[in-house]
């Protein structure tokens, strides 16, 4: 075991008062230690706990329901229709990982590559991550308001549809998860540009110079040089976007009013019961964290394979 | 090169600065407000949290008023927000509420109630309601008092009722109405008849509606009008004991002219062809809805009551702009049930949520006596004027007089019914009801709403609607067990 032990080197006894050294190392553990025993362990066991109970409106108290939460989740199953809800969470996987994250390492690149107004740009991506979400999304309903809306009026242009036949892009089952999906590319690519960018201005210049000096192109340097050294960077935002499907709820709840229209994602349904039911609720979270934990594993662990770690 | 990197800066600038304009707009209803302008020297302060949306905080703060007048010892400090309902479960759950009276959500009364969080209330229900010799109990509806009593004799209750939550009517242009004669209808035939007269009068759409946001305030339009077609004595004491599935085939031509109602009102069209809703109406939010029709693009629009208060800062444009209230019109032309009753009093509301005082509270005699002086004549009539005319699931008599013409409107649509005892609590203690499974519409209600709002054409619409009311049927017939003659166990749950 040739492991780093940061108390290995302390010598307690060089100190004129080695308790009060140990007692700072204690505070400054505690806290954490602390942190995580009530928000990691007893809250997330607790819900673990709630997902086996059930409140029973006779006996006028909360008793054992050994796995009927589960059964109902599979019971409801058809009859609710969250086989289409899975779909839709699965949905913005798809549309985070394919088409917002190319667009954010695209951006980041030319970012990188020092367009001009390179910076104002940077801040005005970032915005919108410190814009209220609940602002954004009253924003982005108005663009589909039907007299003055500029996105209802293309939408219009480009479907062929007039003010007397327009469908409601925001409310119809038939459009409604697209434009949450436009969304989602729309305001979120942002940030992960941001977080690509920073780990592509590490890079040292003098390989890149040299890369250059031997006839490297644009596409070779972003291929050989850029994506290999920015890969520690880029899986862990390709990780983040599998954990999409299972944790995304934002969109349908605020935008399209809790989840009209068949836009409920899997973790939207998880909080919509919570007012019913929070012990089915809590049933269901532990379905989605069964599905979702050994899948962002395997996925980080293929990733990790993808490349070597570069240092720079 | 440069002049790619130039084009591409170009357009990611354009995506971003659309989104700078967000913070352009304003936050519709997420609004906090916390009275604490008032001298509270030498005074017992006594803290109320409630929730506050589109009626507003008024209610509240003119039922303090009046306490406060009578009680000068005492100064009420408001906590309202549209986050009320969650923040006060958050704070009562943990332990750390520190008001002294809460507005509780209804879906929360019983977990809340039975984990001993709250005061049991049956004290102010047996006390008289100040100043006469009626007691709180018999003021308030027997139906909504007995859904939320509790215990091994259900002989405890730890809530007040609030407010009722009914089906909307619509708002209507009343100079426009005044200029050209038009009669405020009183059933659906009228209705349609006076939406013909308006397309035949004017360029104005007779209807606009919100069918972007939360089925355009339909939801409780088809139940409302089910309750008039059958009477409240059937609804409320038959139907409501969901005792098999086929009440719902019992119901189904009123069921299914309901659907039809609503469709046609919706998606239909006026006797010269033009559609009766404004174009748009399918995608409107509500507030957009509200707009076009003060802005006179639209001689009515489906709302609540709610509509000065919720419209107020736009309404400051418009000084002139002059508006009244169309109760939801009878679905019949006779105003009958089907057995010939005169229904035209019979309401529908949805369980209220609860006034309560938490076991926490350091002024719970004090909270007591407000609850119960809600109930005079004086406080019940600010309430109602100050929540446009909404009522309380409560018998008490109100002073006419002092309405706004608006509040006055929407008071006389709600008042017959609860001088008659004849509104249909949605309040059934079957299992399958309580467990969120079966209501008078069912869950399909919501969907074929939804459906007709973004259907393609009225043929479209008047198809989903007869799709919808044999879907009731169905859906509860899907809950049955045929062999046991008796509701699953499995949609019955733990008992």
């Amino acid at each position: 075991m040739s492991g780093f032990n940061p108390l290995a080197k302390i010598k307690f006894k060089k100190y004129k008062n080695p308790f009060r050294i140990k007692l700072f190392i204690f505070c400054m553990l505690a806290i954490p230690v602390f942190s995580f025993l009530v928000y990691g362990v007893y809250a997330n066991l607790g819900g673990v706990i709630m997902a086996f109970q059930t409140f029973s409106r006779e006996q006028e108290k909360v008793v054992g329901a050994g796995f009927t939460n589960f059964q109902r989740f599979f019971l409801l199953f058809e009859r609710y229709n969250y086989g289409k809800m899975i779909g839709v969470s699965f949905g913005y996987f798809a549309v985070v990982m394919f088409i917002s994250t190319p667009i954010s390492i695209i951006v980041a690149f030319f970012l990188y590559k020092k367009v001009p107004f390179g910076r104002l740009i940077v801040v005005i991506l970032f915005l919108p991550n410190i814009i209220p979400m609940s602002l954004l999304g009253e924003y982005y309903r108005k663009l589909f308001d039907p007299s003055n809306g500029v996105l209802n009026k293309l939408f219009n242009f480009i479907l062929g549809f007039d003010a007397s036949n327009a469908p409601s892009y925001l409310s119809d089952p038939k459009y409604a998860n697209s434009m949450l999906y436009l969304y989602t590319v729309w305001f979120g690519f942002g940030y992960n540009a941001i977080l690509i960018w920073g780990a592509m201005s590490r890079i040292p210049e003098e390989l890149v110079e040299s890369a250059q000096l031997d006839g490297a192109n644009m596409f070779v340097e972003f291929f050989k040089i850029t994506i290999p050294v920015i890969w520690q960077t880029l899986s862990m935002v390709l990780v983040v976007a599998c954990m999409v499907p299972f944790t995304i709820y934002m969109q349908p709840m605020i935008i399209a009013f809790n989840g009209q229209a068949e836009t409920t994602t899997i973790s939207l349904l998880a909080i919509q019961q919570l007012k019913a039911d929070p012990y089915y609720s809590a049933a269901i979270n532990i379905i989605i964290a069964c599905v979702s934990i050994p899948s962002v594993l395997v996925v980080r662990k293929l990733l990790d394979k993808v490349y070597p770690t570069v240092e720079v | 090169m440069k002049i790619l990197k130039r084009i591409i800066a170009l357009i990611i600038s354009a995506f971003a600065v659309l989104g700078l304009a967000a913070c352009r707009i304003d936050i519709g209803d997420f609004s906090t407000s916390e009275s604490s302008s008032k001298d509270t020297t030498g005074k017992t302060e006594i803290l109320i949290s409630v929730y506050a949306a589109g009626y507003g905080q008024g209610w509240i703060d003119k039922a303090c008023e009046i306490y406060e007048r009578e009680h000068p010892e005492y100064v009420f400090k408001i906590r309202a927000n549209s986050r009320m309902f969650e923040t006060v479960t958050t704070e009562l759950t943990s332990g750390t509420c520190n008001s002294d009276i809460v507005l509780l959500a209804g879906y929360d009364y019983l977990n809340i109630a039975t984990s001993g969080k709250l005061v049991e209330l049956s004290s102010v229900y047996s006390s008289n309601i100040p100043g006469t010799e009626t007691k709180v109990k018999d003021a308030v509806s027997k139906e909504q008092y007995e859904y939320r009593l509790i215990g091994e004799n259900k002989d405890q209750i730890y809530g007040i009722p609030w407010q009722d939550a009914t089906a909307n009517g619509f708002v209507y242009n009343k100079k426009m109405f005044r200029d050209n004669n038009w009669t405020v209808p009183t059933t659906m035939d009228e209705f349609f008849a006076l939406c013909d007269k308006i397309a035949a009068d004017t360029n104005v759409a007779p209807l606009v509606y919100g069918g972007g946001q939360q089925n355009a305030y339909q939801s409780m339009t088809p139940h409302h009008w089910i309750v008039q077609y059958y009477g409240y004595e059937y609804m409320q004491n038959t139907f409501e004991k969901y005792l098999s599935p086929e009440q719902y085939n019992y119901t189904s031509a009123g069921r299914l002219k309901a659907y039809e109602t609503l469709a046609r009102m919706l998606k239909g069209t006026t006797a010269n062809g033009e559609n009766i809703a404004l174009n748009g109406s399918n995608a409107f939010t509500a507030q957009g809805a509200q707009r076009e029709f003060i802005q006179g693009k639209a001689a009515m629009v489906t709302c609540g009551p709610w509509f000065p208060t919720e419209m107020r800062a736009l309404l400051v444009d418009y000084p002139d702009f002059e508006f009244g209230y169309i109760p939801l019109p009878h679905i019949n032309a006779d105003k009958k049930d089907v057995n010939g009753n005169d229904t035209s009093n019979v309401g529908y509301s949805l369980a209220a949520n609860l006034l309560a005082i938490p076991a926490s509270s350091k002024n719970v005699a004090v909270a007591k006596d407000f609850l119960a002086s809600m109930f005079t004549s004086e406080s019940y009539t600010s309430f109602v004027n100050e929540n446009n005319g909404i009522t309380r699931p409560i018998n008490v008599e109100v002073n006419e007089s002092v309405l706004g013409d608006f509040a006055k409107d929407v008071y006389a649509s709600l008042s017959g019914s609860k001088k008659n005892g004849t509104c249909v609590y949605e309040t059934s203690l079957a299992p399958i009801s309580v467990n969120g499974y079966l209501g008078i519409c069912n869950f399909s209600g919501s969907d074929a709403i939804l459906n007709i709002i973004n259907s393609s054409s009225y043929s479209a619409a008047k198809g989903i609607a007869a799709t919808a009311s044999k879907a009731d049927y169905e859906i509860a017939l899907s809950f049955w067990d045929n062999k046991k003659g008796a509701w699953k166990e499995e949609y019955i749950g733990i008992k």
